[in-house]
């Protein structure tokens, strides 16, 4: 064993004191913060302006803004069993670049999946793009981290749009992750046009009527704490909001949990943040809005809180909400003891691509384009070291 | 006459084989069937199931946590998850040519070869040749429900043969089997036991 477990032991028992005074004070916070949400529950002007006027004073501001209903809105399951909504679910994996490959190189996987009006889960639709660093040589087609994730995500919004188009306007489209992008569209070129294609297939489907929505499982998020901080900021300090924290530590899902039953959602909030707000340059009723959802309790008897990113234009029309919320209800209790989209799970497991595959598309490219190399491709020398020790056998005394 | 594709083959021996097939066709494959594999034009091996195999994962037993499981999610799962069923098989014999053999095949199929269900036409020729000599290769697996399997196979082949307007086959097979198991008394008890549960 390579690792030090003594000194990891006294490490663990060392923040072991540090977490049990942490809580206590993290839930003096969740106190203060139920009481501030209760407090400024109906209070819908004083909250839009505030969040105006920080947002004006301090840019970079990442909150939620109410939109008509009180922050403690919640609502009921409505079940339908005339539900007709076709439910589609995307989801898509990498290969990121990796210059200790024999050949760099990088790949998306997307899958699609559909469960049609007659309540039929369809075969998967799967698109597999490959690119070559080595072939660009601009360097505006730099191909980086980040733009293989906006690339993948651009192509399942596109797909989603594809399939969709001919299911609208009943159609749900779920995603799995946030549909906001957490990097601003950054000044190289690719970055901006993809990130134009993504907001484009986002209004495409929103045009024809469709739902778009984003999963987050297990939300960190604090965007109704941070409400709540700034709320409560006395006017001189609305300049320097950005340094103060009084509610750090605390999350939404701290929140919502003492609000929300299992089956039930919370009322629907903009979210504000510079990343969110280039969706509305491109057309206001992009404007990102999310929710929380209790989905249940999991095997261990633990209420499960998720967050539904989703476009404006929908959070007013009822009738679409209570059709994404029963559907997301649906699909979660079909995973029993843990709950989580059936449909979206099934799209994870189609879009996978696994090893043995990534491996064997690693030796497609060096036979088929580079047989004819001088140089013969072979992995770097820090990477064959590494295989080599992974199959050291130690002493084990 | 149409052939059933049931499957195709995921590894072999020279004894036996595995197959992978989807759960829509698992219709056609039942226990005892004899099947048949063509390696080429000339050869094609020929074989009984013995078992037919049905993993789980890990996602088969989550949904199992739910109070019910929808429809959609059983259908999902048996046709659309990649999930194969797999079926084994024991060599009986070949054909080679118009030849047909009760020895083992002198090679094994390759993997992804296509699995044909034998129709009644196939089972008759191929039951009928020789001696039964083929039993020889279930009565010698030791770790199979030969009874069961011997069984089955013998329905099979008994309805074949009565199609073809061959009735006495069925006893000609009993005999043979008696034979073989004359110095195995308990064996041969279990098998006309289990023959004596079928339905003929």
């Amino acid at each position: 064993m390579t690792v030090d477990l003594q000194s990891i032991t006294e490490q663990i028992r060392g923040f072991g004191d540090q977490i049990r005074k942490r809580e206590k004070e993290r839930q003096n916070r969740i106190q203060t913060a139920l009481d501030l949400f209760q407090k400024y529950s109906d209070d819908i002007p004083f909250l839009q302006k505030r969040v105006e006027q920080i947002i004006a004073a301090n840019r970079g501001t990442r909150c939620a803004k109410p939109d008509c209903h009180a922050l403690n809105s919640k609502f009921i399951c409505q079940h339908d069993e005339n539900n007709k909504f076709t439910v589609l679910a995307s989801d898509g994996s990498q290969i990121l670049p990796d210059r200790h490959r024999r050949v760099e190189f990088d790949m998306i996987n997307i899958s699609v999946i559909k469960l049609d009006k007659n309540r039929r889960i369809t075969k998967p639709v799967k698109i597999s793009k490959l690119l070559l660093p080595d072939i660009s040589l601009s360097p505006d087609e730099r191909i980086t981290e980040d733009i293989i994730s906006l690339e993948r995500n651009t192509k399942e919004r596109q797909l989603l749009c594809e399939i969709g188009c001919t299911e609208t306007p009943q159609v749900i489209a779920l995603s799995d992750g946030p549909l906001e992008l957490f990097r601003e569209p950054q000044e190289e070129r690719l970055h901006q046009t993809l990130f134009k294609q993504y907001a484009e297939a986002l209004k495409t489907f929103t045009d024809m009527g469709g739902i778009f929505a984003g999963y987050v499982d297990r939300p960190k998020a604090d965007l109704m704490i941070r409400l709540l901080e700034l709320a409560s900021l006395e006017e001189a300090d609305i300049k320097k909001a950005s340094q103060l924290r009084p509610l750090y530590g605390v999350t939404d899902t701290d929140l919502f949990m003492t609000i929300l039953q299992p089956g039930e959602r919370s009322g629907v909030f903009l979210l504000e943040s510079n990343s969110a707000n280039h969706f509305k340059t491109i057309d206001e009723r992009l404007a990102l809005s999310f929710f929380y959802i209790n989905i249940g309790t999991n095997s261990q008897g633990n209420q499960t809180l998720v967050r539904v990113e989703i476009p404006a234009v929908i959070s007013n029309q009822s009738c679409l909400m209570d059709k994404l919320h029963q559907t997301i209800i649906e699909q979660c209790k079909k995973m029993g003891s843990r709950p989580y989209p059936y449909l979206l799970h099934r799209a994870h497991e189609e879009a996978l691509v696994t090893f043995q595959e990534s491996t064997y598309i690693e030796d497609l490219l060096v036979s088929s384009l580079f047989s004819n190399d001088t140089n013969s491709r072979q992995t770097s020398n820090k990477q064959f070291a590494k295989m080599m020790s992974g199959k050291r056998q130690k002493y084990q005394g | 006459m149409a052939t059933i594709e049931i499957g195709r083959l995921l590894r072999a021996n020279t004894k036996g084989c595995i197959m992978g097939c989807w759960v829509t066709q698992l219709a056609a494959p039942k226990l005892g069937a004899l099947v048949r594999i063509p390696l080429d034009s000339l050869l094609q091996c020929f074989g009984i199931i013995y078992d037919i195999h049905i993993d789980d994962d890990s996602l088969v037993r989550q949904l199992l946590s739910a109070d019910q499981i929808d429809t959609d999610v059983l259908d999902d799962n048996r046709t659309n998850r990649n999930v194969p069923v797999e079926i084994s098989i024991l060599f009986v014999g070949y054909q080679q040519g118009e030849f047909i053999s009760h020895l083992l095949p002198p090679k094994p199929p390759l993997i992804l070869d296509t699995i044909f269900l034998c129709n009644d036409e196939e089972i008759c020729q191929f039951t009928k040749t020789g001696k039964f000599g083929y039993f020889r290769h279930i009565l010698r697996a030791d770790d199979l429900p030969v009874e069961e399997i011997l069984t089955a196979h013998l329905q099979q082949a008994n309805r074949a043969h009565c199609e073809a307007q061959n009735p006495n086959w069925i006893n000609f097979a009993m005999q043979e089997l008696i034979s073989m198991l004359r110095d195995d008394y308990t064996r041969l008890m279990n098998v006309l036991g289990t023959v004596a549960d079928a339905q003929w």
